[in-house]
């Protein structure tokens, strides 16, 4: 297990990045699983004790005492189920005990996180510099955009690899031009679902719909092992070529 | 005991019995009753379980309710009739409840109006109830009871725990279940035979009568229908009089050499056939058996024959047709507007389709009793014949339709299979049960295991059923909103839990699985709709085909696909699922036609000697056996003929190097499935490469890059461990995946609707995923799990009969011979040409990622 060097000053490490001495990890979505009861999907919650741990290995590995929340901590939009509430509490105790400095970047799925934040002592901010990155969420396009390095979350990037019937979908970074800047995307930290398949479907942020997404690097991710794919053009010219067969 | 019916009664023994008014009525309107009543009537009217075979025309519906209508008019005469109902009549389809509502509508009011002339006010009510019956309705149902209830097999359960409906029931003494051989063999049939036991638990004994088109063997269906009483197997008669229907088949070859033909040339010569068909006759049905063919067959005649046929006398029909289209075409079929109509398969079923004098069968029905079913539907009347023709498309289609023909002719049918030991259907009826009343759990075994379906239900399955739906897998705090039923383990009881669990399981019961449809848009338009399952192989640059038209996909959003119009061929093929597979018993019988040929040839016999044979042993004409003949002899003499005795195993080498191994197993699709990807995950084990297979009736390929010892892997199977090499393959795969995601629905672990709220049925592929991933993490032994692979393994595909195919080759009966070959022999070539392609990974997900990625590297370096 170890860190993968993405440019200077940023790691990659598993899921999240390292920057300076704090981890940054973005789209929890806790009480995910309760969303998807409502939704008649009968699975009770089985992700968080699997976030905890896999935040505690990343804390080892890197060595991080800080960390950042880039977005979507939480899933429901206008209030707080139950499961969540107990979670996000749960959380709040768990990072206090463990992390110096906690941050939490607003996402849209956070409304009610200012509310929240009051009770846990932690601060709660739209937009966060450090070491000349600047992170925001990707909902919307903030309008202080000087930095060469922006790196947003919110759209739960992964890639569906195919070999006829067979689809595995693996989460992943994608970096690629933005402007006259780079943009970094992060996947998501949750163990629900991988996420959005950029090779099948739309695109959400409006960070990625202004770039050119055939241009940006794939980097996947899966239990800390790194994989370099390319470009997603190169991804989807494989698809192409090796096709499904059977015609 | 089941046995067969023997005794054919009098005219004057069953009017003997009935009420004069319905004897009256009956005199009047018949000249005399049909055979099939005479044996089914009085056993019927004596409250003996009954099961008639019985082909359209010989009076059906009578058979079963003139006996019940005569012993509601006598109670009704002695004024004893309750407000109540008697009888309860299931079938499949609501068109068919409607059919018979309306068949008995002119008995009761004729028989009213004799009871009237006699100063008597008889009132015998029926009613069908189903899904679409209005809110008002039901009130007035439960206010005045109908007598006679018609009904679906869902509905039938969602009454059992209605809390003041099911009280009306404690009277039934009679239940009909209609096309029973439709239910028989799926899951619907094992839903329906649960209520049937739970049914009789709740009022007490009645008389089952079955009514079944012709099925084999009818002691199994009789079975089914009846059920066991604490340990032994209830009794039923049986009612064989399907011989009684003419049959008028004929197998057509539309070109001389069918071997030689091209595809272009088969195909003009077919559409001249079917015109010609289609004009001798008033109105012709006509059975494709996919989507894509009824309407590739509906708009070839409309193009090449636009004279002849226009959208007001040629329709389709099937499935994924909407609703509506379908109700009316059934209603021009009945008017008689039709010319010809072409459906897949959802015009098999007995409903009223008006007036057809011929049936075509285009290309193989894949099973006998199918071809029966479908060329039954011509000719209403007793006494006309049924009218068949079937058209060939191809070598293979050939041979297998003769033995179609010979068998249909000979009276000999393929054998029905009911699904046994159904956990999700299980769970569900548990779950119903418990909302009736708490109940003994070793009480609600015994009541379980009286269904045919559960007679052998391991008790350790049921109690980790009642575990599952008691939420066990759950933490005890959160358990309350997972739990369906609480079960006492030290008092031995269970009861259900929640109070909205009546309405959670009225509106969510049911076996067949939902199939959402992804809609596709153009330039913002709607183009059409695709199902999920293909929606969700889709990547950007995939091109298919929808409507006769090509498109390139851009991107899916929730369940709406957007498209760009495209051209060139699709890359991505249209669906090979729905093909319906070769009876095993079929398929048997071709490999002794095999045998028999292989002899002919071995022995020297020449070529009008064999012809002859062939002409009369498979009932075809000269044409016909000539295409056989001669498709035999390219194989006997380049690589001998593959047989029931002596399976061939073909290698050759392909372009690049690629090796093929081509096993000859005609078992059909389902036999083959299971032993292909066992015998590829061997292969894969051993030798971590890939396999490719492609599976068809015939026999199934293996292909590779390098070596890979296909047949050593082959002998690697043995009977014994055939099922866990199975399970191993089938571990990763999507079609588990999908099946466990209907298993799921079945067992109330996806909701259809859940807090009053219809929940949206997109994306269900990827919450499924997300519930099997949860559960497999969670327990390998997960009830819906093993069912999910229960149902791949035994429904699905055929792991009973593959295992006997394994006994056969360690027993000798079935030796394997191998050659290599620089091309495919001649039965090889459709083998290799058709059948799907299914390219198996079996490696564990980071296996799978490794080598795809370093795949695309070594790619994109080239």
């Amino acid at each position: 297990m170890k860190t993968y060097r993405l440019m200077d000053d940023l790691e990659i490490c598993d899921l999240s990045l390292i920057i300076e001495d704090s981890m940054v990890i973005a789209d929890l979505h806790l009480g995910y699983e309760q969303y998807l009861n409502t939704q008649g999907v009968m699975v009770p919650g089985f992700q968080f004790r699997r976030i905890i741990e896999r935040i505690d290995t990343i804390r080892d590995v890197s060595g991080a005492s800080g960390i950042i929340i880039n977005g979507d901590l939480k899933h429901e939009f206008g209030r707080v189920s139950w499961q969540e509430n107990r979670e996000i509490i749960r959380m709040m105790q768990y990072l206090e005990e463990n992390f110096r400095d906690i941050t939490i970047i607003r996402g849209n799925h956070d409304a009610l996180i200012p509310y929240m934040s009051q009770v846990s002592h932690l601060s709660v901010t739209e937009t966060l510099r450090i070491s000349g990155f600047l992170l925001a969420h990707g909902h919307v396009v903030p309008e202080d955009l000087d930095a060469e390095t922006i790196i947003i979350g919110h759209e739960h990037p992964c890639v569906g690899l195919r070999s006829g019937e067979r689809v595995e979908k693996i989460k992943c970074f994608l970096l690629g031009p933005f402007r006259d800047m780079k943009l970094l995307v992060m996947p998501s930290f949750n163990f629900v679902t991988e996420g959005s398949d950029i090779l099948h479907e739309d695109i959400l942020s409006p960070f990625l719909r202004e770039s050119e997404l055939t241009e940006f690097l794939v980097y996947g991710v899966e239990d800390f092992e790194i994989f370099e794919f390319r470009t997603v053009g190169d991804l989807l010219k494989f698809q192409q070529k090796t096709g499904y067969p059977g015609d | 005991m089941i046995k067969k019916q023997e005794r054919m009664y009098t005219s004057g023994e069953i009017h003997s019995i009935l009420h004069p008014w319905v004897s009256e009525w009956f005199r009047r309107t018949f000249d005399d009753f049909t055979e099939a009543q005479r044996y089914a009537i009085m056993d019927i009217h004596r409250g003996r379980n009954v099961l008639v075979s019985s082909p359209t025309g010989s009076g059906k519906t009578l058979t079963a309710f003139l006996s019940i209508i005569s012993e509601l008019t006598r109670l009704a005469d002695d004024g004893e009739l309750e407000d109540s109902v008697y009888c309860i009549y299931i079938s499949p389809l609501k068109a068919l409840d409607n059919d018979i509502e309306r068949n008995l509508e002119e008995p009761l009011s004729a028989i009213r109006d004799i009871a009237a002339g006699e100063g008597r006010d008889l009132e015998i009510r029926k009613a069908v109830r189903t899904g679409d019956t209005t809110s008002y309705e039901r009130s007035r149902m439960l206010k005045k009871p109908p007598h006679i209830l018609i009904t679906t097999p869902e509905t039938l359960s969602i009454l059992l725990v209605a809390p003041k409906f099911r009280e009306k029931l404690s009277t039934v003494r009679y239940v009909i279940v209609d096309e029973i051989h439709s239910l028989a063999d799926n899951k619907r049939g094992v839903h329906l035979s649960l209520s049937l036991e739970r049914l009789q638990h709740l009022v007490g004994d009645f008389t089952r009568i079955g009514l079944s088109a012709t099925v084999h063997p009818l002691e199994r269906v009789a079975r089914f229908l009846v059920g066991y009483s604490y340990g032994s197997e209830r009794e039923c008669l049986i009612v064989d009089v399907s011989y009684l229907k003419e049959l008028d088949i004929d197998l057509i070859c539309p070109v001389d050499d069918i071997v030689a033909a091209d595809p272009e040339e088969i195909g003009n010569a077919l559409y001249d056939i079917l015109h010609d068909l289609i004009e001798t006759h008033r109105t012709t049905l006509i059975f494709t058996n996919t989507r894509s063919g009824t309407e590739s067959v509906v708009y070839n005649l409309k193009s090449r024959f636009p004279e002849s046929y226009s959208d007001s006398n040629i329709m389709a029909h099937h499935s994924s047709l909407s609703r509506e289209i379908r109700l009316e075409t059934e209603e021009k079929l009945k008017r008689g507007e039709l010319k010809a109509v072409v459906s897949s398969t959802s015009l098999e079923l007995g409903i009223d389709i008006g007036y057809i004098d011929l049936v075509v069968l285009l290309s193989s029905p894949k099973s006998v009793s199918r071809a029966l079913q479908r060329i039954g539907r011509s000719g209403h009347q007793l006494h006309q014949k049924s009218k068949g023709r079937i058209v060939v498309v191809d070598r293979d289609d050939l041979v297998e339709c003769s033995l179609i023909l010979k068998n249909a002719l000979e009276g000999k049918i393929d054998s029905i299979r009911v699904p046994e030991n159904c956990l999700d259907v299980l769970a569900q009826h548990i779950y119903g049960m418990a909302i009736e009343n708490p109940w003994d759990i070793d009480h609600a075994l015994e009541v379980i295991r009286n269904s045919y379906c559960y007679r052998n239900l391991r008790r350790e399955d049921y109690l980790s059923v009642l575990s599952y739906l008691a939420g066990e897998y759950v933490e005890l705090e959160e358990r309350y909103v997972y739990a369906k039923i609480w079960v006492d383990y030290d008092k031995n009881q269970f009861g259900r839990r929640g109070k909205l669990a009546r309405m959670l399981y009225s509106t969510n019961i049911g076996t067949i699985p939902d199939r959402s449809a992804a809609v596709v848009k153009c330039g913002g338009k709607v183009v059409g709709r695709i199902e999920e399952d293909f929606m969700e192989k889709l990547r950007k640059g995939d091109t298919f085909v929808l409507g006769g038209r090509i498109y390139r996909f851009n991107y899916a959003r929730g369940m709406t696909v957007n498209v760009t119009p495209a051209s060139g061929p699709p890359t991505i093929p249209s669906w090979f699922s729905e093909q319906l597979p070769l009876s095993f018993d079929l398929a048997l019988d071709i490999q002794r036609f095999r045998d028999i040929m292989d002899g002919k040839f071995q022995y020297g016999r020449s070529r009008n000697e064999i012809m002859e044979f062939i002409m009369s042993y498979l009932h075809v004409d000269e044409r016909a056996a000539s295409s056989i003949y001669e498709y035999f002899r390219e194989q006997y003499l380049y690589a001998g003929i593959p047989s029931i005795r002596r399976m061939l195993v073909e290698y050759y080498t392909g372009f690049g190097g690629r090796k093929f191994i081509v096993f000859h197993s005609l078992f059909g699709r389902r036999v083959n499935d299971a032993i292909s990807r066992a015998v590829a995950y061997v292969i894969a084990r051993r030798y971590r490469r890939d396999v490719m297979i492609s599976v068809s009736d015939n026999g199934f390929y293996l292909s590779s890059e390098g070596k890979m010892g296909g047949l050593e892997a082959f002998r690697e199977l043995e009977p014994e461990n055939l099922r866990n090499v199975l399970k191993k393959a089938l571990d990763r795969t999507e079609t588990l995946a999908s099946r466990f995601r209907h298993c799921a629905g079945r067992a109330l672990m996806i909701l259809r609707r859940y807090r009053g709220e219809e929940k949206s049925v997109g994306r269900q592929q990827v919450r499924g995923k997300i519930l099997l991933k949860f559960v497999s993490e969670l327990d390998d032994k997960f009830p819906i799990l093993e069912e999910a692979r229960r149902e791949v393994m035994e429904d699905y595909m055929d792991i009973e009969n593959a295992i006997r195919v394994l006994e056969w080759i360690r027993d000798g009966d079935m030796e394997i011979k191998q050659i290599n070959t620089r091309i495919p022999s001649p039965f090889a070539f459709n083998l290799v040409a058709q059948g799907y392609l299914d390219v198996l990974k079996y490696e564990d997900r980071i296996e799978f990622i490794r080598r795809m990625h370093q795949a695309i590297i070594d790619e994109i370096k080239r």
